[in-house]
């Protein structure tokens, strides 16, 4: 390439780059913003230099009329850079150059404060019908949450809020619960497509053209997507799977209504109706030779869609803290199963199962790394009178394990050849099941599943 | 002040913002490095001379070190990039988005000596004043950008690209 060509691919680059209407006044009101944000920085820090006392005399003097007590919820801590590059983005949508929206937003903001997070910054506010939807960054130096705020009222009345974990890509709204649009934005720079929600057999999917670095869902559409940035997929999957709101705090955990709801929600999302029932819950004590983690004990939950071939399956299994989400499992058809890795505390990781036979194997779902993968824990769900199961591999027994409570751990190589036979107490054989390894790849549904952030 | 940085912006935000747009690439985070970089001027804003020289200096540090930071934590996969399926717009979008693709490659300091040399014009003396580095290194890197992009635009592969990777291992993954 000579100098004369790459002047004329500048300018020609360069050519359709236009100003947005008012960069001086864009430009204030991020001054504005960041401003705002230190002052609340410093003043956090007064505050936490005088002490729990003398903050409480200060903050008598300030205006305090529709105001909520500081939350001080220091929110997550963001080691993603493409989360940053999200947080520090400008604002999108048909609202994003309305100041007098910008100051109602500040305003309704300021009186639910959190000087853990002192800074502010809009990332997205648009109005549909009537119904303004925002998105907001909160964040400090290190951590940060998003907050989705809608209100139909000018913040009088407001509709709906929602926290969600700062990631590179934001699903927010209402449209898989409710009936309202569903907000897909991601970094700058980066692509939005999307795809029918369930594909034909065998036919390759068809994306749309990139819609931009966000893009509004209508009411009720829940496609599968698929974000390109600067050249790479990053992430691709359907969009309910991509939903993510921070993990919720209950002070009594209940994993397997957890386990249901999230089934429920996936398979709405995912247009299939079965009726879940919870199949196998209980404490099981995981770690084999080769397991990822150190031997511990954890609840796991089973919850399917009825029972046999092609039902969908999904497994639940709860952390060692409450309502930590390791991984979830979820197949449509249990005949065959694929590794699916999410996100470190909430994850999509599909299983190995056999289905419909008197015995069920599950390949149990373990953290490595921050990231989920499949261990050598095979979860093995028993008839009634089973107390033992024996795993064997080419005639010879690789693992043993005696029955608790309808079920029992073995640890079992991934991909080998292996029969799980189950026996009752008099070592009569009452059920076996062949172990049939998923494909290889991060799949849902046979289709790829993309996180590469 | 607020009046002579007003009509600065007013008449010289689109030079900045085209100039950001080359460095990056993108328009949005070319809308960010403007604005991140006339804050900074803001608060100095009656002690700079040249305040263009100033706004490229900070705009070309800051992406510097953005790219360093975003850098180190990208990782190159082998699944192809979506534009396989983009429709073709005819040949002056294929080449803007080769030549926009193509300078993705380069890394940033490099993309900043062809975009001061040959968009902002500068000469190689003024761009090493600007880059804080010799004319020769301009010269050198320029001349190195120029064959980067052909061998790029021409589907050449670079002896030192990175080998792809697909993500951590899990026990899974060896079957």
């Amino acid at each position: 390439m000579s100098t004369e060509q790459l002047q004329r691919g500048f300018a020609d680059l360069a050519g359709d780059v236009v100003p947005m209407d008012d960069p001086y006044g864009r430009l204030m009101r991020r001054a504005h913003r960041r401003r705002f944000g230190r002052i609340a920085s410093a003043l956090a820090a007064v505050l936490a230099m005088l002490g729990i006392g003398a903050a409480a005399a200060l903050v008598a003097v300030l205006p305090t009329v529709g105001t909520r007590p500081d939350s001080r919820d220091p929110g997550h801590v963001v080691t993603s850079d493409w989360a940053w590059r999200l947080i520090n983005s400008p604002a999108r949508g048909n609202l994003a150059d309305d100041d007098d929206f910008a100051d109602r937003l500040d305003r309704y903001l300021s009186r639910r404060p959190n000087s853990a997070l002192p800074q502010t910054r809009i990332l997205f506010a648009e109005d549909v019908d009537g119904l303004q939807l925002a998105v907001v960054a909160r964040y400090s130096a290190t951590n940060a949450v998003v907050e989705s705020v809608s209100t139909s009222n000018n913040f009088g009345n407001t509709t709906g809020e929602e926290q969600l974990r700062p990631a590179p890509t934001i699903v927010t709204g209402f449209g898989i619960v409710s009936g309202g649009p569903t907000l897909v934005l991601t970094p700058p720079g980066c692509g939005v497509s999307t795809s029918a929600p369930i594909a034909k057999p065998g036919v390759a999917r068809v994306w749309s053209a990139p819609a931009g670095d966000w893009l509004l869902l209508p009411a009720g559409e829940a496609p599968v997507i698929r974000v390109g940035c600067e050249g790479t997929i990053r992430q691709q999957g359907p969009v309910a799977i991509v939903h993510e709101a921070a993990p919720r705090q209950v002070s009594t955990p209940d994993p397997a209504g957890y386990a249901v709801a999230d089934f429920e929600q996936l398979t709405r999302a995912l247009q299939l109706s079965p009726e879940p029932s919870v199949a196998w819950s209980g404490e099981v004590t995981l770690g084999g030779p080769s397991t990822m983690d150190n031997r511990e004990t954890r609840t796991l939950v089973v919850v399917r869609g009825g029972r046999g071939a092609g039902q969908p399956l999904l497994c639940y299994l709860a952390g060692p803290e409450p309502n930590a989400w390791v991984a979830r499992e979820f197949t449509k058809n249990l005949s065959r199963s694929d590794p699916v890795d999410r996100s470190p505390d909430f994850s999509l990781v599909s299983t190995a199962v056999t289905g419909g036979g008197a015995v069920e194997l599950i390949r149990v779902p373990g953290r490595h790394e921050g990231r989920v993968g499949l261990t050598e824990d095979l979860l093995v769900l028993v008839p009634s009178g089973a107390v033992r199961v024996e795993a064997s591999e080419a005639g010879a027994v690789v693992g043993r394990a005696g029955v608790v409570d309808g079920a029992a751990v073995v640890s079992v190589r991934m991909g080998s050849p292996t029969t799980v036979l189950a026996y009752g107490p008099d070592d009569a054989e009452v059920g076996l099941a062949d172990l049939v390894e998923p494909a290889r790849g991060e799949r849902l549904f046979n289709e790829l599943l993309i996180t590469n952030w | 002040m607020a009046d002579d940085l007003r009509d600065f912006v007013r008449t010289r935000y689109g030079d900045l913002l085209r100039t950001a747009y080359l460095l990056t690439g993108s328009p949005h985070a070319a809308e960010d490095l403007v604005q991140a970089a006339l804050l900074r001027a803001m608060r100095r804003w009656s002690t700079i001379d040249d305040p263009m020289a100033y706004l490229r200096r900070a705009m070309v540090n800051q992406r510097t070190n953005v790219w360093r930071r975003l850098r180190s934590r990208e990782v190159v996969t082998p699944a192809p990039p979506a534009a396989a399926s983009v429709p073709d717009h005819g040949d002056s979008v294929v080449n803007r988005a080769e030549l926009l693709s193509a300078l993705g490659t380069l890394p940033a300091r490099m993309r900043a000596v062809l975009v001061l040399r040959y968009w902002e014009d500068l000469s190689e003396t003024e761009t090493a004043q600007l880059l804080g580095c010799s004319p020769g290194t301009v010269k050198s890197q320029a001349s190195r950008g120029l064959a980067r992009l052909r061998g790029v635009l021409e589907g050449t592969p670079r002896p030192n690209d990175e080998p792809s990777f697909n993500g951590p291992s899990f026990v899974g993954d060896n079957r």
